[in-house]
């Protein structure tokens, strides 16, 4: 699964469910800043993307930090091992990112 | 190509030959025995003094052409005297040493000048960006400037500017350059900035936030195609920019706050000025609604009503909506508008069409998202205040929710003030009823009763005169004083029985006794008084037609009784929908109060009775005059 599939069809519809529209908004936004400014491979910048909305405290309040930290696994699992081979390639071949 | 390109450029610059001019100059100073010589009087034979020479053309290749051109031109230079140290100096192993120390001082100050010449050009882009950015207050205008002049000055040659929403619910792509249409058009903002920063087009990028008070509210992304560690070096400088943006970002929203407050406070203002200047209903809720429209950007409005006869809730006033909707009723506390008015708090509804409580009605319509308000005054809640968003969804915010309930406020008193004018009116209309009743049997009193009896009463005084019977010398005289003195009694009685409420005008309508009113006048007071009638005549009704006989029966007794006038004209105008009436005189004028209130002040208590009978028929009335022009007063009166 890449990337935005990843982020579109599970970890939204999954914080819109538990935190509604308006807060799940909120999250996905400080979460795409954190994988943008990450400077490295897509990988990287995923995890960073589910750090952000793991380590967020209106997630943690609601879940508790033992199932946030299984979500947390659950979501970057998604990318699979291939993506992290996928990725290092690129950023191989990428230059300065 | 791209080098024959480049060195073209190189060589059409002026820079370039004097350059060249130099270090010709240099090579002959170098290798040519005269200059030797002339320096060997001073006792310097060794060509040091060329060698430093040779450092200008190294420091002015580094100005004109940056580092790189500081550099190639140092080797040349150093090639250059390499023949000397090799093949001509006798000292080959000083000459080396001050070759080598000559290319370690042109290394400094390539990299010395370098630096420097990268420090201010820093300065220059942060001082361009900041001019634009203190431009304008158009943040639109601004970023989309301050990303081309950051292109320019950076040599980039693609970017984006995102904004972040001020609820942070997402980012929002504002200026784009060089950007492929499908990370540009349809996709969210926050999307967008994923795939730009994924985009196997840009091999080199950089993204910043931009920060005011540490806090992020926005993203600046700049890339080139191929790979490029200069733009690397310049991460601060970006970030310095990024956190001008910022600061320029969280101003400009400041100040649309503040021009954002400001015109909330105006349609407030507004909003109050309408719900004062009006009593009715249905002038005032419409306008109320499509402000609250207005302020909140919603496409549409409804206001709902409770009415209390029915027992239901009813949808009067719509905007943007189908008509049909206006029949639609429902009982308390059902639909949305119920909802709000038994909770008596505000509800924001973001999809109206999966609304537990929607009215089917609404549904069909296509209502999106809905916020309703309770219409409140004191404890009293008359209805529910709702905008609403047609065809996408639009939240609304905690901000537009404040608004409304303020407005909903307003339209609480609005709606208890016209109700309260409402019953004043019934009052009002009551009671002049109750008078005219009491002025009609007045008058018939006084006319099949005191009249007649007075017309007896001159009767017998006429046949005392006229009998065989002897009287006293001096009665005849004393009867003929009674009989002129009965005569002027009945007049007046007449007049005021007429004045009370002439039966001409049950009997003939408000034309022929205004007519007759006119000829009175003219007769009594020595005026010049004119009647004029405009379009077709016609019987109004009684109410009509008694409420216009008073304002100019008042009018005409005010031109008598202060006026000082020589001609006084009294127009009617009948149209279809309306009349029309004016009474015009040339008499003294005054100047009229401004507010009704003023006349109660002054004791114009005529004036008062002339506006409230034009108010009760749902007209106007309008007083013109001034001192020495006369006086005009229009009524208009809708029928």
């Amino acid at each position: 699964m890449d990337t935005e599939t990843a982020i579109e069809t599970r970890i939204k519809p999954q914080l819109i469910n538990t935190f509604g529209e308006q807060v799940a908004n909120s999250l996905l936004t400080w979460a795409t800043l954190s994988y943008v400014t990450t400077d490295e491979g897509d990988r990287e910048r995923y995890e960073a993307f589910v750090r952000s909305i793991c380590f967020d405290e209106r997630v943690v309040s609601v879940w508790g930090e033992r199932v946030t930290a299984r979500q947390e696994e659950e979501w970057k699992a998604l990318l699979g091992p291939e993506a992290r081979l996928v990725d290092n390639d690129r950023i191989k071949n990428k230059g300065v990112t | 190509m791209p080098l024959r390109n480049h060195l073209g450029k190189i060589t059409s610059r002026r820079s370039f030959w004097i350059l060249v001019v130099v270090l010709a100059g240099g090579v002959l100073l170098h290798y040519c025995t005269p200059q030797v010589r002339l320096l060997a009087s001073y006792s310097l034979t060794r060509h040091a003094v060329e060698r430093i020479v040779f450092i200008l053309p190294v420091a002015g290749a580094t100005f004109a052409f940056g580092q790189v051109g500081g550099l190639v031109t140092l080797a040349l230079v150093v090639l250059i005297m390499l023949p000397r140290v090799f093949l001509i100096s006798p000292y080959p192993a000083d000459a080396f040493v001050e070759v080598i120390a000559t290319a370690f001082i042109g290394y400094l100050v390539v990299w010395m000048l370098g630096a420097y010449k990268r420090a201010a050009s820093r300065l220059e882009t942060i001082s361009a960006v900041t001019t634009v950015l203190t431009r304008s207050l158009e943040l639109e205008q601004i970023l989309n400037d301050v990303l081309d002049r950051i292109l320019e000055m950076m040599d980039v040659e693609a970017g984006a500017v995102y904004l972040l929403d001020e609820e942070e619910q997402g980012l929002t792509l504002i200026a784009h350059r060089n950007l492929p249409a499908e990370m540009t058009e349809g996709v969210s903002g926050l999307k967008s900035a994923r795939m730009l920063v994924r985009y196997e087009g840009l091999k080199c990028q950089l993204a910043v936030p931009s920060r005011s008070k540490g806090k992020i509210n926005g993203l600046l992304v700049v890339g080139n195609p191929d790979p490029c560690p200069s733009l690397r070096r310049e991460v601060e400088l970006v970030t310095t920019i990024c956190d001008e943006i910022g600061v320029v970002v969280e101003n400009t929203r400041l100040y649309e706050g503040v021009a954002r407050q400001l015109q909330i406070e105006r349609c407030v203002c507004e909003v109050v000025d309408e719900i004062t200047s009006e009593l009715e209903l249905d002038k005032v809720l419409p306008k109320v609604m499509q402000i609250a429209e207005r302020l909140v950007g919603a496409d549409g409005g409804i206001v709902a009503l409770w009415d209390e006869e029915r027992n239901v809730i009813t949808y009067p006033y719509l905007h943007n909506l189908p008509r049909e909707l206006a029949d639609v009723t429902v009982f308390k506390g059902e639909g949305l508008s119920g909802e709000v008015m038994t909770a008596g708090r505000p509800t924001v509804i973001d999809n109206y069409q999966t609304y537990a409580g929607a009215v089917p009605a609404f549904v069909q319509a296509g209502l999106v998202s809905v916020a309703a308000v309770p219409i409140v005054s004191g404890e009293r809640t008359f209805g529910a205040l709702s905008v609403l968003s047609l065809d996408e969804a639009k939240g609304f915010s905690d901000r537009d929710v404040t608004i409304l309930t303020g407005i909903g406020r307003e339209a609480g008193i609005a709606v208890e003030n016209a109700y309260l004018y409402e019953n004043m009116r019934f009052y009002a209309r009551r009671i002049t009823q109750a008078q005219e009743n009491e002025r009609r049997r007045i008058a018939r009193e006084l006319h099949d009763d005191t009249i007649q009896s007075l017309i007896v009463l001159s009767r017998r005084l006429e046949a005392l005169a006229t009998s065989d019977e002897r009287l006293p010398e001096a009665a005849p005289q004393r009867i003929r004083e009674l009989q002129e003195l009965t005569g002027g009694v009945i007049q007046r009685v007449r007049r005021f029985s007429r004045d009370l409420r002439p039966s001409i005008l049950d009997d003939l309508g408000l034309l022929p006794t205004l007519e007759e009113l006119t000829a009175d006048l003219n007769r009594q007071a020595g005026l010049q008084a004119e009647f004029r009638v405009l379009g077709a005549k016609r019987r109004l009704s009684s109410e009509v037609e008694l409420a216009l006989f008073r304002i100019a029966q008042e009018a005409l007794n005010n031109v008598r009784k202060h006026a000082q006038a020589t001609r006084v004209v009294t127009t009617v105008e009948l149209t279809d929908s309306a009349i029309h009436m004016t009474v015009q005189d040339d008499g003294r004028g005054f100047n009229p109060p401004t507010l009704t209130k003023h006349l109660a002040a002054v004791g114009n208590l005529g004036l008062i009775g002339m506006y409230e009978r034009a108010r009760l028929l749902g007209g106007t009335l309008v007083v013109e005059s001034k001192p020495g022009r006369g006086t005009k007063v229009i009524v208009n009166v809708p029928i």
